[in-house]
C-alpha cells in the first residue's frame, strides 16, 4: 500500500548574515548538513501495523513525515497505492502532543469537522451528528463537543487527535508517538482504542514509537532505525525473541520489564552520536560489542538473514 | 534512617485547601532502595519535595512527621535544614537542569557546592569533583569540568546532575524520574551507576517514577500512590507479583510489554481524579470493580494495602 525506496531527507542549516561575513573574512564556518533519513526503504501493506522503533535523533519522525507527504524526500520516491504520495485525506498522521497539535482556540467540533466539511464528505446540516459520530467511535461523550482542547485530560486529548484524523475516512494512519505523554493507565485504553479501529475500520498502521512494549504489543512487522538508517526489520514475534542485529540486542538488553528483579543493569557504552557528525561505516560500530576493523570503513548493507527479516551487520557475512 | 509518619501536604486554591499529600508514611533503612509509584497527580513527587522542605509557599506541610537519623525535619528552621539538604539528603530532578546553572562551568558549579558546606581548599573540592564525575561514568572528568552544560547531552547532563548530588556522600538520595526524558540504552547506563552507587556507599535511595518495570529491576520495597496515598506498600517481589489493592492489578495489567501481543489490555475504567476533586472514602472506588458501600469509609492501611476488599 505505502512503498518508501531509497528514501533519503537531508535537513541543511544555512550559514545566517553574521556567518556569510565571517566566512567571507576566512573565518573556518561550514554549512551543517543532518542526513536524517539515510536511503531508508519500506513496503507496508494494506491491513498491516508495522512499527518503526528507535531512539532520539534516529530519524523516526522524519520517516513518519516523509511517509504521508510532510516533507519531499530529498531523493528516493515514496508511493502510495502506487502513485506519488500527496497530503491529503487518505494518509492521516496522529501526533505525540496533543496540546501542539490541537488549536487552543478551536471548540472540538470545529477541530473534528473542518477538514470532513472542506472536503466535501459530509453537508454542513449533517455535519453536526456525524462529528458526534466520530467522537463516540473514539469513546468520548458528543456533548463535550462545545469545549475547547484545555478542558480535557490527556487521555481525551488523545482521542480528539484520533477523531481528527478519522474524520476524512483515512485508509492509512501514521501515528508518531501516540501515546508517549499518557500515564500507563490511559494508555492502555488508548491501545485499545487503535487496536479496536483498525479491526472496525480496516485500517493500516506506521506505527513510531520509542517504546519497545508498545510496539511489541501492537504491530505485526518492526522496523528497527539507528541514526538515519534501518539496522533491522521483521515479524514483531521472531525479531523480539531473536533479535539478529547487536543494537536491537541491545535495546531488548536494556528493556526495564516487570518479571526483570533487582537485576544488575549492564549497559551498553557510549550514548547515541550526533547526527550532525555520525561514525563512518556501521553507525553502531563505536558502541557495539563485536565491532571489527571492517564495520568502521564499510557500512553493511541491509540484506535479507531469512524470509522476511532483514538485518544491517557484517556478522551476518562471516561464514 | 529515615521515618515518615502521617504526612500531608496542602496548597490552598479557590475552592479551598487541595490535599496533595495526605497521611503518608514509611520507613527506609541503609542502603535500602524504595520504588516511589504513581501516575501524573498520584502526589509521588510532593511526597519527595516534601521530605526536604522544598514545597513552595503557599503550599506547605500541614501535618505529619518526617525523622531523618532521629532528628524531625518537619518544622525545622531553614537555616537547619540548608545544612542537610545537598549535604546528607540530596535530590536528583527528572530535569537536570533544575540543578544546573546554564551559564557557569560545571567545575564552578561543583567546587561552589563542595564549598557550601565543607571548609577545603579549592584543590581538594576540585580532585571531589572530579572524583564524582569518575563515579557516574563520564570520560575524562578533567576536560569535561571546563565546559558548561549546553556542551552535554541529555544524558550526560543526568549524570553531572547526580554526580553534584554524591559531592557529600549523601545518606540519603531523592531521584525523581530521572531518566524519563532518556533513550532506553541511555537509562540503562544510568541504572546501573545508581545500583553500584547504592551497594558501594551504603546510600539510601528513593526512586520516584510511574515506570514500574523500572521499578522492578531496581527497587528493594516498592510503594504505590494513588490520590495522594499510598495505597499499597511492600516487597517488589510480592506487589508485583501478587498485587493486593485494585489499583496496582489495574497499573500491571495496563503494561503493554507483559501482556501478549495483539491481546486487548485490560486498563483501568475512567480516569485518576483531580486532587482539587477526591472523592471522600476510598479515593479508587469510582473506578473499581470491587468497590460498594463500604468504601465510601476511608480503608486504612493495613498489612501493607489500603483497601476494604483487597485481592488474596
Amino acid at each position: 500500500m505505502l512503498a518508501l525506496r531509497d528514501v533519503s531527507k537531508r535537513f541543511v542549516r544555512r550559514l545566517d548574515a553574521v556567518e556569510k561575513v565571517a566566512r567571507a573574512i576566512g573565518a573556518d564556518v561550514q554549512e551543517h548538513t543532518v542526513h536524517a533519513v539515510d536511503r531508508v526503504s519500506l513496503e507496508v501493506a494494506q491491513g498491516e501495523v508495522v512499527g518503526l522503533v528507535g531512539e532520539s535523533g534516529c530519524g523516526k519522525s522524519t520517516l513518519g513525515r516523509l511517509a504521508c507527504g510532510l516533507h519531499e524526500p530529498t531523493e528516493g520516491a515514496v508511493h502510495f497505492k502506487g502513485k506519488p504520495v500527496k497530503v491529503g485525506p487518505s494518509i492521516q498522521m496522529i501526533f505525540q502532543d496533543p496540546f501542539a497539535s490541537l488549536n487552543p482556540r478551536m471548540r472540538v467540533e470545529e477541530i473534528v469537522g473542518e477538514a470532513p466539511r472542506v472536503h466535501g464528505f459530509v453537508a454542513r446540516k449533517e455535519l453536526s451528528d456525524y462529528v458526534s459520530g466520530i467522537l463516540r467511535s473514539v469513546g468520548l461523550d458528543p456533548s463535550l463537543a462545545r469545549r475547547y482542547p484545555h478542558q480535557f485530560s490527556g487521555g481525551q486529548r488523545a482521542r480528539i487527535g484520533i477523531a481528527r484524523a478519522l474524520a476524512v475516512k483515512p485508509e492509512f494512519l501514521v501515528c508518531d508517538e501516540p501515546v508517549a505523554a499518557l500515564d500507563v493507565s490511559i494508555q492502555a485504553q488508548v491501545l485499545n482504542l487503535f487496536m479496536a479501529l483498525r479491526e472496525s475500520l480496516k485500517l493500516t498502521y506506521l506505527f513510531i514509537s520509542h517504546d519497545l512494549g508498545v510496539v511489541r504489543h501492537i504491530a505485526g512487522r518492526v522496523v528497527v532505525m539507528y541514526l538515519g538508517r534501518v539496522v533491522e526489520s521483521g515479524p514483531a514475534e521472531e525479531l523480539f525473541s531473536r533479535p539478529n542485529h547487536p543494537y536491537t540486542q541491545a535495546l531488548l538488553a536494556e528493556l526495564p520489564r516487570l518479571e526483570r528483579r533487582r537485576r544488575s543493569f549492564v549497559p551498553i557504552q557510549g550514548e547515541i552520536p550526533s547526527p550532525l557528525a555520525p561514525p563512518s561505516g556501521c553507525h553502531f560500530h563505536p558502541r557495539c560489542p563485536h565491532a571489527m576493523p571492517r564495520c568502521r570503513d564499510e557500512a553493511p548493507p541491509l540484506r535479507e538473514i531469512a524470509p522476511g527479516r532483514t538485518s544491517a551487520c557484517h556478522l551476518n557475512t562471516i561464514p | 534512617m529515615l521515618e515518615v509518619r502521617d504526612l500531608c501536604v496542602q496548597f490552598p486554591s479557590r475552592d479551598g485547601p487541595i490535599c496533595a499529600v495526605n497521611g503518608v508514611s514509611f520507613d527506609l533503612g541503609k542502603s535500602e532502595i524504595l520504588g516511589l509509584v504513581g501516575e501524573s497527580g498520584s502526589g509521588k513527587s510532593v511526597t519527595g519535595y516534601a521530605l526536604i522542605g522544598l514545597i513552595d509557599p503557599p503550599g506547605r506541610i500541614v501535618s505529619g512527621s518526617v525523622r531523618f537519623h532521629g532528628e524531625e525535619l518537619v518544622g525545622m528552621p531553614e537555616e537547619a535544614m540548608r545544612r542537610i539538604r545537598g549535604r546528607r539528603i540530596a535530590m536528583v530532578f527528572q530535569d537536570p537542569m533544575m540543578t544546573l546553572n546554564p551559564v557557569l562551568s560545571i567545575e564552578t558549579q561543583m567546587v561552589e557546592a563542595v564549598l557550601a558546606h565543607q571548609q577545603t581548599t579549592f584543590e581538594k573540592a576540585k580532585a571531589r569533583a572530579i572524583e564524582c564525575l569518575q563515579r557516574v561514568g563520564i570520560a575524562a572528568p578533567e576536560r569535561r569540568l571546563a565546559q558548561y552544560p549546553h556542551q552535554f547531552s541529555g544524558g550526560m547532563r543526568q549524570r553531572v546532575a547526580i554526580a553534584i548530588a554524591l559531592l557529600h556522600k549523601p545518606d540519603l538520595i531523592i531521584a525523581d524520574e530521572p531518566t524519563t526524558a532518556l533513550d532506553v540504552t541511555v537509562q540503562g547506563q544510568i541504572l546501573h551507576e545508581m545500583q553500584n552507587l547504592v551497594r558501594d556507599t551504603g546510600a539510601a535511595l528513593i526512586w520516584i517514577t510511574h515506570d514500574l518495570a523500572v521499578i522492578a529491576g531496581l527497587a528493594d520495597r516498592v510503594a504505590v500512590m494513588y490520590g495522594g496515598r499510598i495505597v499499597e506498600e511492600g516487597a517488589v517481589d510480592a506487589v508485583l507479583d501478587s498485587p493486593r489493592h485494585p489499583y496496582t492489578r489495574g497499573l500491571l495489567d495496563s503494561v503493554p510489554a507483559a501482556a501478549e501481543p495483539g491481546r486487548p489490555l485490560r486498563p483501568i475504567r475512567g480516569m485518576a481524579p483531580s486532587a482539587a476533586r477526591l472523592p471522600a472514602g476510598c479515593a479508587f472506588r469510582a473506578r473499581c470493580d470491587r468497590a460498594d458501600d463500604v468504601c465510601v469509609a476511608l480503608p486504612e492501611l493495613a498489612g501493607g494495602v489500603r483497601c476494604h476488599h483487597p485481592l488474596c
